[in-house]
């Protein structure tokens, strides 16, 4: 399982930790497995079935100690550099796959050979029946895998990263392969492999894996293992401007927060600035309790905080599940309480913020988004949006941010109908400029603004323009209340429509 | 001076309209301006200026294809076309952007050929690398296809021989 989950982990700076990509890993895995097993139960006929114990431990140590160095390399075979989302479509899929193939078959199948073997040991010692030994070994392998599972995701990748896990599996399987050549007695051959395996990890240690490149112009700041992604900061200049995008599981040009010097707008192409149109289109709230979900890097915060109407007084709670991606915009995001204003809730699910609210929001922001690109499905179904206008004061705002390529995009339209089904009223649609986001508007009580009226002038030019984008025919769209298929905490297909989504988008770019 | 005269007093145009709407930030009203076009080649560059300083890049591109589909010879709308389809990563829609602008320069008579010229070699390379990426995509999919279905038939063959033996 040490295995299994680190190999995920493994791949997702490349292909991402989607649904897809933990569904190859494991299927490759399960696959290998009986494979493994089938040629176990061959070699238990041996002779000497200790000495092909210590074989396949050897074996899988070594295969387990190359994964990370050769990580990098396969990856690049089946995934070209710098691909946009839209452009790598199905190839997140085939890749991945291909890739876990490559990758972690040899590893799987020879640890699939160690179970039968165990098991003939045990029953040929005397000690037990077939049916006993196989039961011993299932309860050590299962009990194996238990603590694997909570070994490696609480302890061993947020403490000692991806390539050292792998690593670390590594040694402690050369260490079994030395202690089964011992138990055997002499042999030197045998043992000279055991040490190489039990060596070869170890002089790897220092070795950090490839990581995707970065995007021309871009300048690693810091990256963190996190119990759930790869996460890291990068900086660009822009037109004079630094820029810092904090992102997870990278290869593609997508992000989770920005941030730049100024508070305020961000540069066209950032749909962080239409959350900030509600406190211009209800220009009569003067005090605003903001309740982002998806909080990352504060990127929400700083926008509003220097987007506002003057005398507009904000204060802000924002849930964050990566306690990793808080303390890195604590340090390189200008994240802070400042003086009160701004709540963090680090580790905490946006559900559970939603839920412990009533009626306590003007503004509800929700930009969660997991496995670099999808949105949770408790965080799209019609129960949590009907939580969430319970969170809002009436005539209360929602904002949510959703990935998708116009408004006839699969997720869009479940995500755009679900919300007007559990508002009980129509929700706008704004394509955000020079992106390929949708902002979803929404009121408790109320509908929103007719965009297509060109709002008066705010005396502020950026907010002028920045309104007026939306004012042309094209760039909005009602969802109204359906009464057909909505998507629910029981049935919520989101991540299919999210490949649908995708794949659309890679056949029109090849138009 | 009597020129001057008359191109104030001469109506605008659409297109100056949708313009001048566009850059005043009303972008309802230019859009209207924009569609009331009678010439269908001032009607598609209206259309494609009014949706690129929008935003909606995607809406621009196929205004522009649009345009150029409908045999509407015309640099300005092939350089828009390439401009976006090159902003956009749509490696076909460049190519075929550059192609179009390419035939139309052969023509030494074009008005503002050099400027025309200059856009298209600021992004010829940029057009050459979305077709080779889009390439490397094809290939990096096919192999992993091949790799996939190679192991497939590989482990099936292994799990019956082997079950069969073990």
């Amino acid at each position: 399982m040490a295995v299994e989950l680190a190999a995920v982990r493994v791949q997702s700076p490349w292909f991402g930790a989607s649904t897809a990509v933990w569904t190859n890993v494991i299927g490759v895995v399960l696959l290998a497995l009986s494979i493994g097993y089938l040629i176990g139960a061959r070699a238990s006929r041996s002779a000497q079935p200790q000495r092909a114990l210590g074989v396949t431990l050897s074996l899988s140590a070594i295969a387990c100690a190359l994964v990370p160095v050769a990580s990098g390399p396969i990856a690049r075979i089946f995934l070209p550099p710098h691909l946009t989302l839209e452009q790598a479509g199905t190839l997140t899929g085939w890749g991945s796959l291909a890739a876990s193939v490559c990758l972690f078959l040899p590893a799987a199948t020879a640890l699939g050979c160690t179970a039968p073997l165990a098991t003939e040991i045990l029953a040929r010692g005397g000690r037990a029946s077939a049916g006993s030994a196989g039961g011993r070994v299932l309860c050590a392998s299962t009990l194996g895998s238990l603590l694997g599972t909570f070994a490696t995701t609480y302890s061993l990748v947020p403490n000692l990263g991806t390539t050292r896990t792998f690593l670390a599996a590594g040694i402690v399987l050369g260490a079994l392969a030395l202690l089964a050549f011992f138990a055997l007695g002499r042999g030197s051959a045998r043992n000279a492999v055991a040490l190489v395996a039990l060596i070869l990890p170890c002089a790897l240690w220092s070795v950090a894996a490839r990581l995707p490149d970065l995007t021309e112009g871009d300048v690693l700041l810091a990256s963190r293992e996190s119990t759930y992604q790869s996460v890291r900061i990068v900086e660009r200049t822009e037109d004079g401007s630094r820029l810092r995008h904090l992102q997870v599981n990278e290869s593609f040009d997508s992000f989770q927060s920005v941030w730049s010097e100024r508070p305020g707008f961000l540069p066209d192409g950032h749909y962080y600035n239409l959350f900030a149109f509600p406190l211009w289109w209800s220009r009569d709230i003067t005090t605003w309790r903001v309740g982002v979900v998806g909080l990352g890097g504060g990127t929400a915060w700083r926008v509003l905080d220097g987007a506002k109407p003057t005398g507009v007084e904000l204060s802000l709670v924002g849930a964050e599940i990566d306690p990793a991606v808080v303390a890195l915009a604590r340090e390189w995001m200008d994240l802070s309480d400042q003086g009160g204003r701004c709540r963090v809730l680090s580790g905490i699910d946006g559900r559970a913020l939603v839920a412990k609210t009533h009626a306590g929001f003007e503004l509800l922001i929700l930009d969660a988004y997991a496995n670099q690109t999808e949105i949770p499905p408790h965080l799209s179904s019609v129960e949590f949006f009907e939580a969430c206008r319970a969170s809002l004061v009436e005539r209360g705002w929602l904002v949510a941010n959703v990935g998708g390529f116009g408004f006839d995009d699969p997720v869009v339209t479940s995500v755009g109908e679900t919300l007007a089904t559990a508002f009980g009223t129509r929700v706008l649609a704004v394509l955000v400029p020079y992106s390929r986001n949708v902002a979803l508007f929404a009121r408790r009580g109320s509908e929103p603004i007719d965009p297509l009226v060109v709002p008066p002038k705010s005396g502020v030019a950026e907010v002028d323009r920045q309104l007026a984008a939306a004012t042309l025919p094209g760039l909005s769209h009602w969802f109204a209340p359906t009464s057909g298929v909505v998507l629910t905490d029981d049935l919520n297909p989101i991540q299919t429509r999210q490949h649908e989504s995708i794949e659309r988008a890679a056949r029109r770019g090849l138009e | 001076m009597i020129a001057s005269w008359l191109l104030v007093l001469a109506p605008q145009t659409a297109l100056e309209t949708a313009v001048q709407r566009t850059n005043a930030g009303d972008f309802r009203s230019a859009w209207s301006a924009a569609s009331s076009a009678v010439d269908p080649l001032e009607r598609a560059q209206a259309k494609v200026f009014v949706r690129q300083h929008a935003g909606d890049l995607a809406g621009a591109l196929d205004e522009a294809q649009l345009g150029t589909r409908a045999a509407l010879e015309d640099p300005w709308l092939a350089e828009r076309t390439l401009a976006i389809a090159v902003s956009l990563s749509r490696a076909k829609a460049a190519a075929n952007a550059l192609s179009q602008l390419d035939a139309l320069l052969l023509d030494p008579n074009v008005p503002n050929r050099g400027a025309y010229l200059e856009a298209a070699s600021r992004v010829r390379s940029r057009v050459d690398a979305l077709s080779t990426g889009a390439r490397a995509r094809d290939t990096a999919e096919s192999r992993a296809r091949f790799v996939v279905l190679g192991f497939s038939v590989t482990a099936l063959c292994a799990l019956v021989f082997l079950a069969r033996k073990a």
